[in-house]
């Protein structure tokens, strides 16, 4: 099994300005806020929308790489959005699933893991992605398998999904981004920042005030 | 719908410039879907749970896009998680259009919650709504309510009944 940071810390090495990433709630955003992409990122999507929300970015911008870095909890929540991705294929669209078996945040805390996901039982998520008709849909069990894993999803045409397993707690993490809120955004500063990003990648208007 | 009423909706959302459109398939606005689906001035996202829809707006909206969710009065109950921890949390404009089934005059007894749900919801999740039951009356209304969700960044809805969903 892999450590969460150490592959969000991989996967920020791979990613460049060009592409965007959208990360949910729980501890994927701090750890992916310390790359130095949160304000260029749209971070702290609630819970199950990380994919969802991905998916409208990506058929908007059809020619711009899209990434959910998401997690067992939050897809499960909203799985269907599966479906969609399948139906639709956009190309440019990778989520990728740090899958820990379980409700980290709704845990005890001090490095034990929290309720069980149904990824703990019985359910293999790239399986269902597959089911869905994202063909490229993959376990990685190790940082050498993500690495790879991740480089050809960023290189080649989607929709692709990487399901992640991973350490049930992220106990290295846990007391460091407990005390380390302050570079996170509020919803309503990284809207701002985020559509802002994308205006100058895309040399358009996003943000306009109503006229009379 | 009657066609008078769908080509209304439709005049409506391109002369607000609404471009992307997502909805979950419902038997009140098939005319309107098929109509939508077909026309290259929308892109198209249909779901299977519109709480989804919210999300692909939402990503539709912060991509430059002026997005619209076709939603029923059930459906408006499913899609309330996102639309407060993501439309109110982040302030983001998104027209809703809704088919205002369980409206006094809805033959249909298994619609009445519906009267009980809807605008109290849309009360308390802060979106402000116009109830639209003339056909003539419901091209401006859907100029008017995408002109406001952009002014205000947080989701305006605009409910048909009446003659506008017979
Ligand atoms: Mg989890």
């Amino acid at each position: 099994m892999v450590n969460r940071a150490d592959l969000i810390s991989i996967f920020g090495e791979m990613v460049n300005d060009e592409m965007l990433v959208v990360t949910p709630i729980g501890s994927t955003t701090p750890l992916w806020e310390r790359t130095g992409r949160g304000p260029t990122s749209l971070t702290s999507v609630s819970l199950g929308m990380c994919t969802p929300t991905a998916l409208g970015l990506a058929l908007a911008l059809p020619h711009r790489k899209v990434i959910a870095l998401d997690s067992d909890g939050n897809l499960i929540l909203n799985l269907c959005s599966l479906g969609t991705v399948g139906n639709e294929r956009p190309k440019n669209l990778t989520i990728i699933v740090f899958d820990n078996g379980n409700y980290l945040s709704g845990g005890p805390g001090k490095g034990k893991p929290g309720m069980p996901t149904a990824t703990a039982g019985n359910m293999d998520l790239a399986a269902v992605g597959r089911g869905c008709g994202i063909e490229k849909a993959s376990i990685v069990r190790t940082e050498a398998e993500f690495k790879v894993a991740a480089e050809k999803a960023l290189k080649e045409d989607g929709p692709s999904m990487i399901v992640a397993k991973i350490d049930p707690v992220d106990v290295r993490q846990t007391k460091n981004f407990r005390e380390d809120r302050g570079p996170g955004q509020d919803t309503r500063e990284n809207k701002y920042s985020f559509a802002r990003h994308i205006e100058r990648l895309e040399n358009i208007k996003i943000l306009k005030r109503g006229g009379g | 719908m009657e066609s008078q009423a769908v080509d209304a909706v439709l005049q409506g959302l391109k002369q607000s410039g609404v471009d992307f459109i997502s909805l979950l398939p419902d038997s009140d606005f098939s005319g309107l879907q098929k109509k939508v689906t077909g026309d290259p001035s929308f892109s198209y996202c249909a779901v299977s749970n519109e709480a989804i829809g919210v999300g692909v707006c939402a990503g539709a909206w912060l991509s430059g896009k002026r997005p619209a969710l076709l939603v029923p009065t059930s459906g408006l109950l499913v899609a309330a998680w996102p639309l407060t921890s993501l439309c109110m949390a982040w302030g983001l404009p998104l027209l809703l259009l809704i088919p205002f089934r369980g409206d006094i005059g809805d033959a249909f007894w298994l619609m009445g919650p519906y009267k009980d749900t809807t605008e109290p919801l849309l009360g308390v999740l802060h979106i402000p709504h116009v109830v639209v039951s003339k056909t003539e009356e419901v091209t401006k209304a859907i100029v008017d309510a995408q002109g406001s969700t952009i002014s205000w960044q947080r989701p305006v809805a605009v409910l048909l009944t009446g003659e506008t969903i017979k």
